[in-house]
């Protein structure tokens, strides 16, 4: 008998039921100063290739709240590839968001049972049509990822951004048409993401790599973030999370307050990352050297921009000591998703 | 009087050419009270070994201060390697003397293929107490069990 049963048999008093949120559920419950992104990636395991759609929320303290749908092709293949990057903006109202899917401007997001991705746009004399869907992966590889040790951490005041991926791992086909070339997609590698809060997060990396399974070694997942937050208007320290799913195994580094546990280097195009915790013993590096690279223009409610360096074929080496079992490395030379939230721009670097 | 223990190491290793790697052994030993012992066991050191078997000697030797390790293992790429470490206790760092433990990587000829350092986790202990009181204790039940899924494996790929 579950503790709710058994408060009932015994005649007590009931707390009301934990409200159950779905990770996909939009958080934006109409208020001004508050920002809200969905987004999802797709990798071509075979080539440097990927697409990067986002839906987000904008909701100003000053200004009516508005939409913006992303699209980005970054494709380093030779000798034609090239990066293509646009948004669109809309009012609020004219979007939709909801549990079985999102539509903003030119972008259609299928959630739910099935997830879909279908848009199209045109960008100076450029076009990008998109026609795909995603599976989830089979197993517990799929299920919704919190990087945050305890559950609270997602609905409570803080910290004041949240981050959670509701799909960590899938496997997407369909169609991706650029430029007239029709690109027919299979077994690429995907995720969907969901992050929301009072503004963006002061500054951060982010990185997520899907390593698809080699000879006799199981899928593996990696996903973690090096963040500084507000606390009483100041900056934290560095602080460090990262989760490795390999297999139907997870392996978590994510104490978060343990900082001397902890070693985060950032430059400008690299995430080394080095975390001991209940899992055993991590290092991780990402790198966007040479790797196509966009800065999107993250505006916060109060009206300043973050500026958000982002590529999605950026090469990826994790090492880990399990606290069980031997020791692994993964690779991935241009499967990784490497983001920098940064306080200023990079001179010379368009902005979209 | 016959002695055993199992034991699991972790740690990272620099190989002279490649950069550095986690390195971890997970190993019965079976000796006497002359400090002679053998061990076999499982090793991984990716990206040279995955996961290999182990088999090879430890000496423990208190009037020198040393617990010397030779392990030997074949490499995913079929070349003979051993590690060779040595802990060596001490009454002013006891902790560390215990813990921690630097090791080599030798290929064919002896040659120093690597360097790095092993620790054996304070978490582990009770599991390692248990191991030398009895037999079939979890820690040996798990390494018995992964070295019968890495022999199976190896008889599938070789029959493959």
């Amino acid at each position: 008998m579950s503790a709710r049963n058994a408060a009932i048999a015994r005649g007590g008093r009931l707390s009301p039921a934990p409200r159950v949120v779905s990770p996909l559920a939009c958080r934006t419950e109409g208020r001004a100063g508050h920002v809200e992104s969905y987004f999802f990636r797709a990798n071509d395991p075979r080539a440097p290739r990927a697409l990067w759609v986002k839906a987000t929320i904008l909701a100003p303290l000053a200004s009516p709240p508005v939409a913006e749908a992303w699209f980005i092709w970054f494709d380093a293949t030779e000798p034609a590839g090239k990066t293509l990057a646009k948004r669109e903006t809309v009012p609020f109202s004219s979007a939709h968001f909801g549990l079985d899917g999102i539509v903003v401007g030119p972008l259609e997001l299928e959630l739910g049972r099935q997830i879909g991705v279908r848009g199209a746009i045109e960008h100076q004399g450029r076009r990008l049509r998109l026609a795909l869907r995603a599976e989830r992966a089979v197993g517990q590889a799929s299920r919704p990822l919190s990087l945050y040790p305890i559950s609270g951490l997602e609905s409570g005041p803080f910290p004041r951004s949240k981050l959670l991926t509701p799909e960590p791992q899938l496997i997407v086909s369909g169609e991706i048409e650029v430029d007239g070339a029709t690109l027919a997609l299979s077994d690429w590698t995907g995720m969907l993401g969901h992050n929301w809060g009072e503004e963006h997060a002061a500054e951060y990396a982010w990185g997520q790599c899907i390593f698809p399974p080699e000879r006799d070694q199981p899928s593996a997942m990696v996903e973690g973030f090096t963040g500084k937050v507000k606390v009483l208007g100041r900056s934290t320290p560095w602080i460090s999370a990262l989760v490795v799913r390999r297999g139907e195994e997870e392996l978590r580094f994510d104490r978060l307050i343990d900082l001397w546990r902890q070693q985060a280097e950032l430059s400008a195009e690299t995430w080394q990352l080095a975390l001991v915790g209940p899992g055993g013993e991590a290092r991780l590096e990402m790198s966007a050297r040479e790797r196509p690279l966009v800065c999107l223009g993250y505006k916060n409610p109060d009206g300043h921009l973050s500026y958000c360096f982002n590529t999605k074929l950026a090469e990826v080496h994790l090492a880990v000591q399990p606290r069980r079992g031997p020791a692994f490395e993964l690779y991935s030379p241009h499967g990784g998703a490497l983001e920098f939230l940064r306080p200023a721009p990079v001179a010379g670097m368009e902005v979209l | 009087m016959k002695l055993s223990f199992v034991e699991t190491m972790r740690g990272w290793l620099t190989l002279e050419d490649h950069g550095t790697h986690p390195l971890s052994f997970h190993l019965r030993a079976e000796g006497d009270l002359s400090g002679n012992f053998s061990v076999r066991g499982l090793i991984a050191l990716p990206p040279l070994a995955s996961e290999a078997m182990l088999s090879g000697t430890l000496q423990i030797a208190p009037f020198r201060r040393s617990i010397s390790y030779a392990l030997d293992f074949v490499a995913d790429d079929g070349r003979s390697l051993c590690l060779v470490a040595a802990k060596h206790p001490s009454i002013f760092a006891p902790l560390q003397g215990m813990t921690e433990m630097p090791v080599e990587l030798h290929g064919p000829g002896a040659a120093v293929l690597g360097r790095g350092t092993m620790r054996f986790a304070l978490a582990d202990l009770p599991e390692f107490g248990a191991s030398f009181l009895w037999r079939g204790t979890e820690a040996e039940r798990r390494l018995e069990a992964d070295r019968t899924r890495l022999e199976r494996r190896r008889l599938i790929g070789a029959s493959a």
